[in-house]
């Protein structure tokens, strides 16, 4: 392959013409590119959620017994909930924590992931291999019920006083921090996997025999041309996270009322499924929507970026 | 091979160990104190009481102290009692598992024939309608929450069109065999759709690497019919990693059964895990969280092992 020419010549023109094809590849990704917009869009709506709020003249958090289960009208245009709140806002409201602990999260994980899958396949040895003997226990640990103990864990009990334990940062910091604790194993093992392809490659060894040190090896050589799984891995990451996140607070484990997520609004959506079914088809429906674009998304990153496995999977 | 399997084993001991203590020390983190949720409510409840609780039940030993106290009575067969159904944890786990294995091998008895079906078709002519409609569905399948669908169903089948109970389940033996099946199906239907959609991909993945190989070549050469080429020699060999990708997935699928039965109301070990979290039940969150870590550990060296028996250009080592 061409990395060892990619790397060697750093010149501005050559990256960007990389870049530039890569880029041409995606735009004609149909589903890949409607998917890009309609996250642009619907993460727009959900950050312009208190300007919307305040153009319409209502209030997300005002509750009203007088106004519950309204139908959708010119004032709400998707109805009021249980307590006579806009569902349109509560969603936006709910959309602004979801997409932000999906990133968050992601580059936590990233982080994490990078760092120790990087170390692991340069070093090598028994460092490497303790290393990915804990990527495969966690990797092997069912996921939701230890998020739900991680989620219960009390957080005075490690040090919080309880006030900050239950201010709305720390909800929120410790639910991206739990996810990240479990998630960053996928990213590790591709980290890993690249960089043990990379050092072995001639040039990076001709650096090492001429003084290069690990970091600038690993800066100059590694990173760059491990990105390209990596960024694939980090896009389908944010999907799952999101369901990760909507999950746990489905279940009362990750971000709790009065703060609006999609996952705990369909927490109390399930006691009215009777009497407002509706209730329950609008956060899902977000949910499924925008981690399915995600992945639309990440998979159309994939084939722009690696061009041979689109030939390879489509000739016999 | 053997070697491998001993060596393999040791190993997983070790982990399952390591777990033991991991979870041991973070359910210890949950919020509440035993004693104090013991009783509560009891009128003549004074610090000093409380203080002879503690050192009663060895609470006020530090943390590695009582994992060493705990391991050992549990090593002799003692996995402590259920302080919210006053029963011994085992007695309370053994119904539930079987109630989540049910479910578990319904939704595998289902799912497996289904994604070797569509991943096959898929893979016929990649790039095809009938790939991109089935690799729509998998994404699907993989996007889709799963407590989401699971209200819908209830919504449509369950609400409007009353076909089918949304919750409940029928304890064995005073419930008949299509009783318990009624109320299966949702769930199952759920956790099929979940599962199958990481199937699927596979399974088309590693058709369409069998299908351009050479012994496939051959066989079309020699004139075979399609159906025998695709069914008796790509599809079977296809199928060998897939074992490997069934133990993988059976965390996540462990997962997926919590929440199922958490909102069908199912009392399997998925709620139960979830009830006993949310109910501060100590001993059975512990065990029930180890049990279902082990069974997944142990799943994926079955795997290992399954593979290279069924595999002989394998090599373990």
């Amino acid at each position: 392959m061409s990395t060892a020419t990619l790397s060697n010549v750093s010149t501005l023109t050559r990256d960007n013409s990389v870049w530039r094809k890569r880029w041409e590849r995606f735009r004609h990704n149909k589903l890949a590119m409607v998917s890009l917009v309609f996250i642009l869009l619907l993460a727009s709506a959900c950050a312009m959620a208190g300007p919307i709020e305040y153009l319409m003249g209502l209030d997300a958090n005002a509750t009203s017994l007088l106004r519950r289960f309204r139908p959708p009208s010119a004032q709400h245009w998707l109805g009021t909930d249980d307590l006579g709140r806009d569902v349109l806002l509560r969603l936006l409201y709910g959309g602004q924590v979801s997409i932000a602990v999906g990133l968050l999260a992601t580059f936590i994980t990233a982080v994490i992931g990078i760092a120790i899958g990087v170390i692991a396949g340069y070093v090598g040895g028994r460092f490497d291999n303790i290393l990915m003997r804990m990527t495969d226990c966690i990797i092997a640990l069912p996921l939701i019920p230890v998020l739900i103990v991680l989620g219960a864990v009390d957080l005075t009990k490690i040090g919080l006083s309880q006030d900050s334990a239950s201010s709305p940062t720390v909800v929120f910091l410790r639910i991206v921090i739990i996810i990240a604790l479990v998630d960053w194993t996928t990213i590790a093992r591709i980290a890993r996997a690249g960089t043990i392809t990379v050092r072995n490659v001639d040039y990076v060894r001709a650096a090492t025999v001429s003084g290069a040190r690990a970091r600038y090896n690993v800066l100059v050589h590694i990173l760059p041309n491990i990105a390209t799984p990596l960024i694939v891995a980090m896009t389908l990451s944010v999907g799952r996270i999101i369901l990760f996140e909507s999950t746990l607070s489905f279940l009362g484990f990750g971000i709790v009322p009065p703060t609006p997520t999609w996952g705990n609004m369909l927490t109390n959506a399930q006691q009215l499924i009777i009497s407002a079914p509706m209730l329950a088809v609008y956060p899902g429906f977000l949910i499924f929507t925008t981690v399915m674009a995600v992945n639309f998304v990440g998979d159309g990153v994939r084939s722009a970026f690696d061009p041979r496995a689109e030939t390879g999977s489509g000739s016999h | 091979m053997l070697r491998y399997t001993v060596s393999r084993l040791l190993q997983a001991v070790l982990v399952i160990l390591v777990m033991s203590l991991l979870l041991f020390m973070l359910i210890g983190l949950m919020p509440g104190d035993p004693v104090e949720n013991m009783l509560e409510g009891n009128p003549s409840l004074t610090p000093d009481t409380m203080a002879q609780m503690r050192a009663l039940y060895g609470l006020d030993q530090p943390v590695y102290v009582r994992y060493g106290h705990w391991l050992y009575s549990a090593l002799h067969g003692d996995l402590g009692y259920s302080s919210v159904y006053f029963r011994p944890v085992l007695e309370v786990l053994g119904p539930a598992i079987v109630q989540t294995a049910k479910l578990l091998v319904a939704t595998e008895i289902i799912s497996i024939p289904l994604a070797m079906l569509l991943g096959a078709l898929a893979a016929r002519r990649p790039g095809g309608w009938t790939d991109s409609l089935i690799s729509l569905f998998a994404f699907a399948s993989i996007s889709l929450p799963g407590f989401w669908t699971s209200l819908i169903l209830i919504i449509v089948f369950s609400v409007k069109l009353g076909w089918l109970p949304a919750s409940g389940t029928p304890l064995m033996g005073d419930a008949s065999l299509s009783e318990q099946i009624v109320h299966m199906i949702l769930p199952v239907t759920v956790l099929t759709f979940f599962h199958v959609g990481p199937l699927v991909r596979y399974v088309r993945a590693s058709m369409i690497e069998t299908l351009n190989s050479d012994f496939v070549r051959t066989a079309r050469a020699k004139g075979l019919s399609e159906s025998a080429v695709i069914i008796r020699h790509a599809l079977r060999n296809a199928l060998i990693p897939m074992v490997t990708v069934l133990a993988l997935g059976f965390g996540s699928l462990f997962s997926g059964a919590l929440v199922v039965e958490t909102i069908f109301g199912m009392l399997g070990m998925g709620k139960i895990i979830y009830d006993a979290v949310s109910n501060i039940d100590f001993n059975l969150a512990l065990v029930g969280l180890l049990l279902a870590t082990i069974v997944t550990l142990l799943s994926s060296l079955l795997a290992d092992l399954a593979y290279a028996w069924l595999d002989p250009r394998i090599v373990l080592k």
